[in-house]
């Protein structure tokens, strides 16, 4: 692949998005030569997507808001502009059904004629691996397979500037590699390649680096894992048994024969990378699943003549994504939904959801509307409305996919309290220093089934079991944990 | 945009038509006007022995490609509402002065000419689609305007997504306690409780089919345009529709 | 709302119509609430917007029915009516999502009977056919036969659909309710 590469520029970069209160970019500045690979790093709404759409061009074009600062982006040879590419943060937006028209778009734009554009999709998909995959339709693919098309995509138009924006969410760790070594060789042929991620783990030593936080450039301090000392909780009965659980689906994967108990006092984590099970099995928690054989018990009563909404007096679900759940115009309401949909006064409702609001410290909230708050904020609106109804089993799904380090925290230390109380809760994650905070217990799942079960400080000190389960990415050394 | 690529053309949801038949590789805009012109003479048609005359026409060129079979069976989805012309027209038409036992002749003979006319359009436009194939159909409409081309993409494909964000919604407040029925009220309670969120995320989801459009070049102005041949084939295609335009005023005028 | 989003949002709205629609069946409403989305995209995005995402609608339709093609002319107007409205007033108050929605419930049933007298005889092959026969019958001529039935129907559902969307479009976020929002503040 050959390339020519783009300069980049930028001095105090800045931008607020239309209707934002505060800056998702402030004051940033930097520079970057033809063939460099840099790598931007910070939490959660720390601004390097914003960063990298204003160096895409995304904004201003697309996205309304002021842009403040000088940006250029130029090419080393006189008269051209760089091709940009970008691999966005989620894969699975995406413009047409066939894999090949996916492809075949970016090409056709760029001026490729139609005759030569089997060829080249063909060309592009092998490349990362994927060969033979063109005919398929995207919302068939699986998540890692559809973030290989969406890199196939950006490389296929050989491209001067290569952003790509957590490419590691949803690929395991052999395609990370891949998909890094990829990009190192882009560099390498003299490309501008600028990368983003929250995982600091996944930065080589010695890159260019530069680290946000909330919208502002600083120095990364390395932080010291905190040491949690697990408190030893009496366990009380299960309050969620789950015994040789199988569920197949016709598309194929599933889970088979997985024991899984939760009981009063006691968090247990289900690790596992993606398509292992882990969501198939939660679903089973509360009923939106229905085993093929074997059992699934919430406080000792057989779930089977249950519906879904009588199992949400017991069971609290929190789902990944807030705005799965969120419809309500004001956070109160948001918030004590699940009571007055269950038949509670509202004015009641709405002073228990307070006290829970309190408790989360987001009480301030209370009138905005849920979609007017960050991403994290909201995710703690809806992580408050499931603590609301009291429920004794508490199932958290991915939690610190949009929580950002403090509201993580927020959470753990609210599912404690409710440890304390005799709640069970069950964390399904494949974040391991989320699961070493809060577990007591881990339950690895792979490829459906159970291939380990076990005192949490045994099993995450496990590197061969975390690597075999395909929790860990490269040869790097765990941290160390409480 | 997309080839027969090794494993055939993907099945167009929902339901799947037969392949496309090779008509001489009369290109799609031709019979869009063909089609077209036989709407206007159906429509234009006035007496229903004009209207059996196409009608048989169109049978026979459905012999011809091989599609008669499948072509008779989207006659099932006027079925019903044929029936139902017909028996009302002739038991109701405000216009009958003849009667066999409750049902006019007039009214008869009315509802038939509706009926007769109907299959007369289902049976060009399904001729039309069952030649051609929706997505040659979806390929054309990106070749006359691109902006036009993209939005039929983009729905095609997110369609099945929202299905799929509609169902995980629907999960995710049962969840709650969400209970997807009851009287009218809960139901439509529970209307709002899916489809706001539905909203929400598909309008998220259209900024960032923006942005990838953008990323992904649309707009830089390098595509390949296609090239609109002129052969025999075409002329003939053309001139038939205005013939056919044609006849069928003069049949109406004449028949007056 | 440049042209580049109102390019995405067509596709979505069409998405709304078709989704809504199936949710409306699945809780076996007795309404299609199959107009959501273009009553969205107009409130949304004006009328010219809103009446492409309505005639799309029935042209995508057609690629699986063709016959669904002849209504475009009623979803365009929908489009048409309700964007025209949000541009002068918004779309989140009830008085103008009521007039709206009133204006809607005749004009979308006028164009709907012209179009099935001239190609279905005004009748429908379902249950509502023997109001149409009853009136035919009574003296009535074929296209008020077809339109005192039809126009019941239009009116629970359009109503419903014009406040469900209002709805919606009061839990927004500002930056995505667009011509929605109100004269003083797009």
């Amino acid at each position: 692949m050959s390339s020519r590469g783009a300069r980049i520029s930028a001095k105090g970069l800045g931008f607020t998005y239309l209707g934002d209160r505060s800056p998702a970019l402030s004051d940033v500045s930097f520079e970057a030569e033809v063939g460099t690979e840099t790598w931007i790093t910070g939490p959660n709404a720390a601004g390097k997507s914003t960063l990298l759409a204003v160096l895409a061009g995304v904004i201003p074009t697309v996205v309304e808001g002021k842009l403040q600062g000088t940006i250029e982006v130029g090419s080393p040879l006189e008269g051209s502009a760089p091709v940009p590419a970008m691999v966005m943060q989620d894969a699975g937006i995406y413009l047409f059904r066939t894999v090949f028209d996916e492809i075949a778009f970016p090409l056709e734009n760029r001026g490729v004629s139609t005759e030569d554009l089997e060829t080249a999709v063909r060309a592009a998909l092998a490349v990362v691996g994927i060969a033979g995959l063109e005919g398929r339709l995207l919302h068939t693919l699986s998540g890692g397979e559809r973030q290989k098309v969406a890199v196939a995509a950006a490389l296929a138009v050989d491209p001067d500037l290569l952003l790509l924006d957590e490419p590691f969410e949803q690929l395991d760790p052999a395609s990370v590699d891949e998909v890094l070594t990829l990009a190192t060789g882009c560099a390498a042929d003299g490309a501008t390649v600028l990368i983003a991620t929250r995982e600091a783990d996944h930065v080589p030593d010695g890159a260019r680096r530069i680290h946000l936080v909330a919208g502002v450039r600083t120095e990364d301090e390395a932080q010291a894992a905190p040491a949690y000392v697990h408190v030893a909780r009496p366990m009380g009965d299960a309050v969620l048994e789950m015994r040789s659980v199988t569920h197949r689906f016709g598309t194929g994967g599933g889970v088979d024969e997985v024991d899984l108990v939760v009981h009063a006092g006691e968090s247990v984590a289900l690790l596992g990378p993606n398509g292992a099970g882990k969501t198939t099995l939660m679903r089973h928690a509360i009923g939106l699943l229905r085993p093929d054989a074997g059992s699934v018990r919430v406080l000792g009563e057989d779930i089977g003549p249950r519906r879904v909404w009588e199992l949400a007096r017991h069971v609290g679900l929190l789902f990944q994504n807030p705005d799965d759940q969120v419809f309500n115009r004001v956070v109160d309401v948001e918030v004590a939904w699940s009571l007055i949909a269950q038949g509670m006064s509202r004015t009641a409702a709405i002073e228990r959801a307070r006290a829970v609001m309190v408790e989360l410290g987001i009480e301030g909230l209370a009138q905005e509307n849920p979609h007017e708050i960050t991403a994290s904020q909201r995710q703690l609106v809806a992580f408050a409305s499931v603590l609301v109804a009291d429920p004794r089993v508490i199932v958290l799904d991915e939690p610190t996919k949009a929580l950002d380090a403090t509201a993580a925290e927020t959470v753990a230390a609210a599912v404690d309290r409710r440890l304390d109380e005799g709640a069970g809760v069950l964390l399904v994650t494949h974040d391991l220093r989320f699961a070493a905070r809060l577990a007591d217990r881990c339950v690895v799942l792979a490829d459906g089934s159970a291939i380990a079960d076990g005192p949490a400080g045994e099993l995450l000190a496990d590197e061969d079991l975390l690597r075999r389960a395909r929790l860990l990415t490269r040869a790097r050394p765990a941290e160390s944990r409480s | 945009m997309s080839t027969d690529t090794a494993g055939g053309l993907p099945a167009f949801e929902p339901g799947a038509f037969p392949h496309p038949v090779g008509l001489l590789a009369l290109p799609v805009g031709p019979r869009m006007f063909l089609t077209c012109c036989g709407v206007l003479a159906v429509a234009l048609s006035a007496s229903i022995s004009v209207l059996v005359v196409q009608l048989a026409a169109l049978l026979m060129v459905a012999i011809a490609l091989r599609i008669l079979t499948p072509l008779l069976k989207t006659w099932r989805t006027v079925g019903w509402v044929s029936a139902s012309i017909v028996v009302i027209y002739a038991w109701a038409y405000p216009g009958s002065t003849d009667y066999v036992w409750v049902f006019g002749v007039q009214g008869f003979l009315s509802g038939l000419l509706i009926v007769v006319r109907l299959l007369g359009f289902v049976t060009v436009l399904y001729l039309m689609l069952l030649s051609t194939g929706p997505l040659a159909i979806v390929r054309w409409v990106g070749d006359v305007n691109d902006d036009l081309g993209i939005m039929v993409s983009l729905t095609l494909s997110v369609v099945p997504v929202m299905k799929q964000q509609m169902e995980t919604t629907i999960q995710a407040q049962q969840a709650r306690g969400l209970e997807m029925g009851g009287n009218l009220v809960r139901k439509l309670r529970a209307y709002l409780a899916v489809m706001i969120p539905v909203v929400v995320k598909s309008l998220v989801r259209a900024y960032g089919m923006a942005a990838l459009l953008h990323v992904r070049g649309y707009g830089s102005g390098r595509r390949d345009k296609p090239v609109f041949r002129v052969t025999a084939a075409v002329v003939t295609c053309y001139a038939l529709g205005v013939l056919w335009v044609a006849a069928s005023t003069v049949a109406r005028l004449a028949l007056r | 709302m440049n042209k580049r989003i109102a390019l995405v949002f067509v596709p979505v709205g069409i998405g709304i119509n078709i989704v809504g629609g199936m949710l409306a069946s699945g809780l076996k409403l007795p309404v299609f609430l199959d107009t959501i989305g273009t009553i969205l995209s107009a409130a949304i995005l004006g009328p010219w917007w809103g009446a492409l995402t309505g005639g799309l609608t029935n042209i995508i339709m057609s690629l699986q029915n063709p016959m669904d093609m002849w209504f475009a002319l009623v979803n365009i107007a929908v489009g048409l009516i309700v964007g025209y409205v949000s541009i002068r007033f918004g779309f989140q108050k009830w008085i103008v999502v009521l007039v709206a929605g009133l204006i809607v419930a005749v004009v979308a049933p006028i164009i709907g009977t012209v179009i099935a007298t001239y190609v279905y005889g005004g009748l429908t092959g379902g249950g509502i056919d023997v109001f149409t026969a009853g009136l035919m019958k009574s003296g009535a001529d074929v296209f008020t036969a077809a339109f005192i039935p039809r126009i019941g129907s239009n009116l629970v559902d359009k109503l419903l659909s014009v406040f469900l969307v209002m709805f919606v479009i009061l839990a927004l976020p500002k930056n995505l309710k667009g011509f929605a929002a109100g004269p003083e503040k797009a």
